[in-house]
C-alpha cells in the first residue's frame, strides 16, 4: 500500500475521530441541559411555573425570586405584606383568629414599590378572591422615590417573557441550592406558615441582645422640612398604595404601623424628629382613613410593648409573641385608629416619646 | 452583547455561523455582509447609540483610506512632482485619519479625566460630562489607525523607491503588495464580532487576506492555499484541518475560554471586588497578598479567557484572529512578559509609535526614553486615570531598568546584544538562556513585580491602590474574612466536601480557596495554554464527553452577573 494511501486512511480515522468527538459534545450538552432544566421546571423551587410538589422540602428564603411565585401559584385568600417588621409572623394565626387562609409576601427593607410590585401579582393571579391585605407601613420609607425598591426585581421572575427563563431553569444556584441540597439534607425544609422567619431564637429577645446592636443615633438635628416628607408620602399613597385600594374595593386592606421600641423613639427625640414622625403618621393615617375599605392599627404607642425589651431582638425587631398579639389585636378591633380616635393616639404617643425616662435604660 | 451570555451562544452564533456557511456557498459578498449584519447587532445590543459611532468610525476611516490610496496610486503612477509626485503620498489624510480617530477616543475616554485634572489642579469647578463610553472603542480605534498606518507606508514605500531611481523595484511592489481593499472587506475587518469589543487589535496583513479569501474554497494537505493563490491573493495561514475540522477545534478553544471566564475568573473577582469593598474598614495582611495575588490570576483568565473564545470564534468561521497571550506568567523577566501579554497591543505600539519615534536606532539614551513614552501611552490607553499612567510608567521603568542591566551583561554573555533588536521585547531578551534575567529568581521578582502594579489596574484610585498595598506590611495578622472566602464555598464543591466528611473542621472554610488558588497557579505557572491544548489536544468520545459536561457546568453558572474587564478601554 502506498504512502498516499496510508496517509489517506489515516485522514479518514482523524475526521472519524473529530466527528465522534462533535456527536460527543453535542449530545452530553443536548442531554444535560434537557435533564436540569426538567428538574428545575419539575420541582420550580420558586414557584415560577406552579404551586409546590407535596412531598418536596421545599426551602424559601428568597423574598425576592420567590415571592412572585407564592403570590401566583399559592392558594391563599389573604396576604401578609410588609418589611422586616413582618417576617416573625406565623400565617396560621390569621387561619385560628379569622378563618384566612393567609400568605406571608415580606420583603425585607421594602419601599412602596416593592408593595407595589407585589400587589400587582397578587391581584393578577388571585383578582377579587383577596379577602383582606395585611400591610405593614414603615413611615420612614415612604418619602422615598416612588420608583426605589431595596433590591431589584429579577426580571425572568417578574415579567412574562418565556424567553428570559433560561436564566431560571439553566441556573446553577438553582438546581444545587434549590433543588438538590434540599434533598439531600431536608432539615432545611421550610415550614410553609413561618417562612421568611428571622434567625434570632427566644433568648435573643433581650436588652443584653439589644444593646448588642444599638448605637444611638447622633444629636443632629433633622433639617428635612415637614412638607418634604409630605410630599414624598402622598407621592408613594398615590403611586404605589392607593391605587390598589381603589381598584379593589372589595378587598379590606388592614393597615398597621409596627411597634418600634422605644430606643426607636429615642434616637428621634435625639434628632429633633417627633414632631415631624407624629405629623407623618397623621397625615398618612387621615389619607388613608378616606377609604371604605381601609382600617388602621396603630401599635407606635403600645406601652406594654414597646417600653419592654423582652419582646425585641434588636431596637426595632420584635418577637413572634408580639406578632401574635398583634394578629389577636386585628381580630378584636383593639388597637384601631379612626378619625374619631386618631388625635387622642396620636397625642399618647407624642407625649410618651418626649417624656419616656430614656435615662433610665441600662444600655 | 457578551460571549458569555444566553443569547450568544443558543441564539446569536447558531444563526449567524449557520447563515455564513450556507451563503459563503453561493456569494462571497452576501456572507460578508451577514457577518457585518451580525457584528451591528451585537455591538448595538449593548447600546444603540454605540451603533452610530462605530459606523461612523469605519465610514470616516474607509474615506480616509481611499484618500491614502488615492494619493497614493496617483503619486505612484506620476513621473515627476509636476505631474502629481510626491515624496510622502497620503501623508496629510493619514495625520486627518489619526487626528480624527483620537479626537474620538479623547473625547468619549478622556473628557472627564481632563476635566477632573483641571479642577484639581487649577482649583476650578467645571462640571463632569459623564459621557457614557461605548465599549471597545480603544480597540477599534487603534485598529483603524494601524490600518490607515500600513496602507500610507505601503505607497509610502512604493514612492521611497521611486525617489531613489529603483523604478523597477517600485513597479514590482506596487503590483505585488498594494492592494486596494473593498468597503466590505475593510468593514468587515473593524466590525468582526469576535474581536470587536476587547481585542486583539488584528493588523491589517494578517486579517485582510483572510476576509477577502472568504467564500473560497480551501483544501487540505497538497491543495492548501491553490484557490487562494489562483485569485491573486496572499496566501493566508495555511489551514492543516479542514474547516469542519478547524471549526471543533474553535468549539473546544471556545469553551475552554468560557470555562476561566465564567468558572475560574467570576471567582477569584469575587474575593477581590470584596476585599477592595473592605478597604475603608480594614483588610489584614493574609486578605491584601491574597487580594494582590488573585486580582493578578482573575485577570488573566479573564482577559485571556475572552481571547480564547475570541479565537475559538474565528475558527469557527475559517478566520484566524492573532494570539494574544501566550502564558504570561511564565516569563523569565519583564521584556518577556510584554511578548506574552496582550501581543496585539505591544505589536501595534512597537510598529505604529515605538519605531517612528526613532525606536533603538538614535542611541540608547533616546531608546530609553522612546520605551518610556510608548508604555505611558499604554497606560493612557488602558484607562482614562492617574492609576493606569502609574501602572504604564512603572512596566516602562521596568523595562529600561531589564535593559540596561541585559545590556551591561552581554560582556558576560556571549549572547546577542539585545539593543540591536528594534522592538520593544527584544526575542533575545527571552531565548538568550544564562544570561541574567533568564533564570527562576528572575522570573519570581518578575512575576511579584507585574502583581504589585496589577494594583494600581485594578483600585479605584491611587489612594486606594497605597492603602492595598500598605496593607500587606501593616494589615496585621488575622483569620482570613467569611466575605472573602464566600466567593469559592460555590454549592457544587460543597457537596465535595460534604461527600468527604471536610466541612465540620475548623480550616474547612479555606479548602476551596486553597484549591482554586492552587489550581490557579499551577494553571499560569506550569500547563499548556488553552490554544496549545486546542491545537495539539487529540479528539475523541471522552474529551468530547469532558468538553460537553464543561460546557453545561459553564451554561449553568451564566445566571450571575458578569462583565469583561477589558470591555471599557
Amino acid at each position: 500500500m502506498d504512502i498516499t494511501r496510508i496517509f489517506g486512511r489515516q485522514r479518514m480515522m482523524e475526521k472519524q475521530k473529530m466527528r465522534n468527538f462533535m456527536i460527543a459534545l453535542v449530545a452530553v450538552v443536548a442531554l444535560g441541559l434537557t435533564a436540569v432544566g426538567a428538574a428545575i421546571v419539575t420541582v420550580d423551587p420558586f414557584f415560577h411555573y406552579h404551586a409546590p410538589l407535596h412531598s418536596f422540602p421545599y426551602v424559601v428564603d428568597d423574598q425576592v425570586d420567590m415571592n412572585p411565585g407564592l403570590a401566583a401559584h399559592m392558594d391563599y385568600d389573604s396576604v401578609l405584606l410588609g418589611s422586616s417588621m413582618t417576617v416573625a409572623f406565623d400565617t396560621d394565626w390569621f387561619m385560628e383568629d379569622m378563618e384566612l387562609k393567609t400568605q406571608k409576601l415580606s420583603y425585607n427593607g421594602a419601599y412602596p414599590k416593592d408593595q407595589a410590585i407585589i400587589m400587582d401579582k397578587i391581584f393578577k393571579a388571585k383578582g377579587d378572591s383577596v379577602k383582606r391585605v395585611f400591610l405593614g407601613i414603615d413611615e420612614l420609607n415612604y418619602s422615598s422615590d416612588t420608583e426605589q425598591t431595596k433590591f431589584p426585581p429579577t426580571d425572568y421572575l417578574y415579567d412574562d417573557n418565556v424567553i428570559n427563563d433560561v436564566k431560571y431553569i439553566w441556573n446553577k444556584d438553582v438546581l444545587l441550592d434549590y433543588v438538590i441540597r434540599p434533598l439531600l439534607d431536608r432539615s432545611d425544609a421550610s415550614e410553609w406558615n413561618r417562612i421568611y422567619k428571622p434567625w434570632w431564637q427566644p433568648m435573643h429577645y433581650n436588652l443584653a441582645n439589644v444593646r448588642l446592636y444599638y448605637e444611638p443615633a447622633e444629636e443632629i438635628p433633622d433639617t428635612t422640612p415637614l412638607e418634604d416628607y409630605i410630599a414624598g408620602i402622598d407621592a408613594n399613597l398615590d403611586v404605589n398604595i392607593i391605587p390598589y385600594i381603589e381598584a379593589h374595593p372589595e378587598t379590606e386592606f388592614t393597615i398597621f404601623y409596627p411597634p418600634y421600641s422605644i430606643l426607636y423613639w429615642y434616637d428621634a427625640y435625639r434628632q429633633e424628629q417627633i414632631d415631624k414622625i407624629v405629623a407623618k403618621y397623621d397625615h398618612m393615617t387621615r389619607r388613608l382613613l378616606e377609604y371604605d375599605n381601609v382600617e388602621v392599627y396603630f401599635f407606635q404607642d403600645d406601652e406594654d410593648v414597646i417600653c419592654n425589651f423582652d419582646n425585641y431582638a434588636d431596637h426595632t425587631h420584635y418577637s413572634p409573641e408580639v406578632c401574635h398579639y398583634m394578629v389577636d389585636c386585628m381580630e378584636k378591633g383593639d388597637r384601631r385608629v379612626t378619625l374619631d380616635n386618631l388625635d387622642e393616639e396620636l397625642d399618647k404617643l407624642r407625649t410618651l416619646a418626649y417624656e419616656y425616662d430614656y435615662a433610665g435604660i441600662d444600655l | 452583547m457578551l460571549f458569555n451570555s444566553y443569547i450568544f451562544i443558543f441564539l446569536f452564533l447558531p444563526i449567524c455561523a449557520a447563515g455564513f456557511c450556507l451563503l459563503k456557498r453561493y456569494s462571497a459578498t452576501c456572507a460578508k455582509v451577514w457577518l457585518i449584519g451580525f457584528s451591528l447587532w451585537f455591538y448595538g445590543y449593548f447600546n444603540i447609540g454605540y451603533l452610530a459611532i462605530m459606523v461612523g468610525s469605519i465610514l470616516f476611516n474607509y474615506a480616509v483610506y481611499r484618500l491614502i490610496v488615492y494619493e497614493g496610486k496617483r503619486s505612484a503612477t506620476a513621473t515627476s512632482a509636476a505631474s502629481g509626485s510626491s515624496k510622502h503620498p497620503g501623508r496629510t489624510p493619514l495625520i486627518i485619519g489619526i487626528l480624527g480617530n483620537v479626537a474620538l477616543l479623547g473625547y468619549f475616554k478622556y473628557t472627564d479625566f481632563l476635566i477632573d485634572g483641571c479642577n484639581h489642579i487649577f482649583r476650578m469647578d467645571l462640571p463632569l460630562k459623564h459621557i457614557l463610553l461605548p465599549l471597545g472603542i480603544s480597540f477599534f480605534t487603534f485598529q483603524q489607525i494601524g490600518f490607515l498606518a500600513d496602507s500610507y507606508r505601503d505607497y509610502d514605500h512604493v514612492s521611497g523607491l521611486r525617489e531613489n531611481g529603483d523604478t523597477s523595484d517600485a513597479d514590482a511592489e506596487y503590483d505585488r503588495d498594494v492592494i486596494t481593499y473593498g468597503f466590505i472587506d475593510y468593514a468587515l475587518f473593524v466590525s468582526f464580532f469576535p474581536q470587536l469589543i476587547a481585542g486583539p487589535i488584528a493588523d491589517r496583513d494578517s486579517m485582510m487576506p483572510q476576509y477577502m479569501s472568504i467564500g473560497h474554497k480551501k483544501r487540505i494537505d497538497d491543495e492548501v492555499g491553490e484557490d487562494v493563490e489562483a485569485a491573486g491573493l496572499p496566501v493566508s495561514t495555511p489551514a492543516a484541518d479542514t474547516q469542519r475540522e478547524r471549526a471543533a477545534r474553535g468549539i473546544a478553544l471556545f469553551i475552554l475560554g468560557l470555562s476561566k471566564k465564567v468558572l475560574i475568573a467570576d471567582t477569584f473577582g469575587r474575593a477581590v471586588d470584596y476585599s477592595y469593598g473592605a478597604l475603608g474598614t480594614g483588610v489584614n495582611s493574609a486578605e491584601a497578598v491574597l487580594t494582590i495575588l488573585f486580582y493578578t490570576l482573575q485577570l488573566y483568565f479573564d482577559f485571556s479567557g475572552y481571547c480564547d473564545m475570541a479565537l475559538g470564534l474565528g475558527w469557527m468561521f475559517g478566520i484566524d484572529i492573532p494570539v494574544n497571550f501566550d502564558s504570561p506568567y511564565k516569563s523569565r523577566n519583564i521584556i518577556e512578559f510584554w511578548r506574552r501579554w496582550h501581543i496585539t497591543l505591544n505589536k501595534f505600539l512597537t510598529k505604529n509609535i515605538y519605531i517612528p519615534l526613532g525606536g533603538n536606532r538614535k542611541g540608547q539614551v533616546r531608546t530609553y526614553v522612546n520605551l518610556l513614552i510608548v508604555f505611558l501611552i499604554s497606560g493612557i490607553w488602558h484607562g482614562a486615570g492617574v492609576t493606569f499612567i502609574i501602572w504604564g510608567c512603572m512596566h516602562g521603568l521596568m523595562v529600561v531598568l531589564t535593559r540596561m542591566v541585559m545590556n551591561l551583561d552581554r560582556d558576560r554573555h556571549a549572547g546577542t546584544d539585545i539593543s540591536q533588536d528594534d522592538g520593544i521585547t527584544p526575542a533575545a531578551a527571552s531565548e538568550d538562556k544564562g544570561r541574567i534575567g533568564s533564570g527562576i529568581i528572575s522570573g519570581v521578582i518578575t512575576f511579584i513585580f507585574v502583581c504589585v502594579a496589577w494594583v494600581f489596574f485594578r483600585a479605584p484610585d491611587v489612594a486606594s491602590a497605597c492603602d492595598m498595598l500598605k496593607s500587606v506590611f501593616t494589615g496585621g495578622f488575622g483569620r482570613i474574612g467569611d466575605g472573602f472566602l464566600e466567593g469559592f464555598n460555590s454549592g457544587e464543591f460543597w457537596y465535595a466536601l460534604k461527600v468527604l466528611h471536610l466541612t465540620n473542621f475548623s480550616f474547612s472554610r479555606y479548602i476551596l480557596m486553597s484549591l482554586f488558588a492552587l489550581f490557579g497557579i499551577t494553571v499560569v505557572f506550569r500547563a499548556p495554554n488553552s490554544i496549545e491544548m486546542s491545537r495539539t489536544m487529540r479528539y475523541n468520545i471522552p474529551r468530547g464527553i469532558l468538553l460537553g459536561l464543561l460546557f453545561v457546568w459553564c451554561v449553568l453558572s451564566l445566571s450571575g452577573v458578569s462583565t469583561f474587564l477589558y470591555f471599557n478601554f
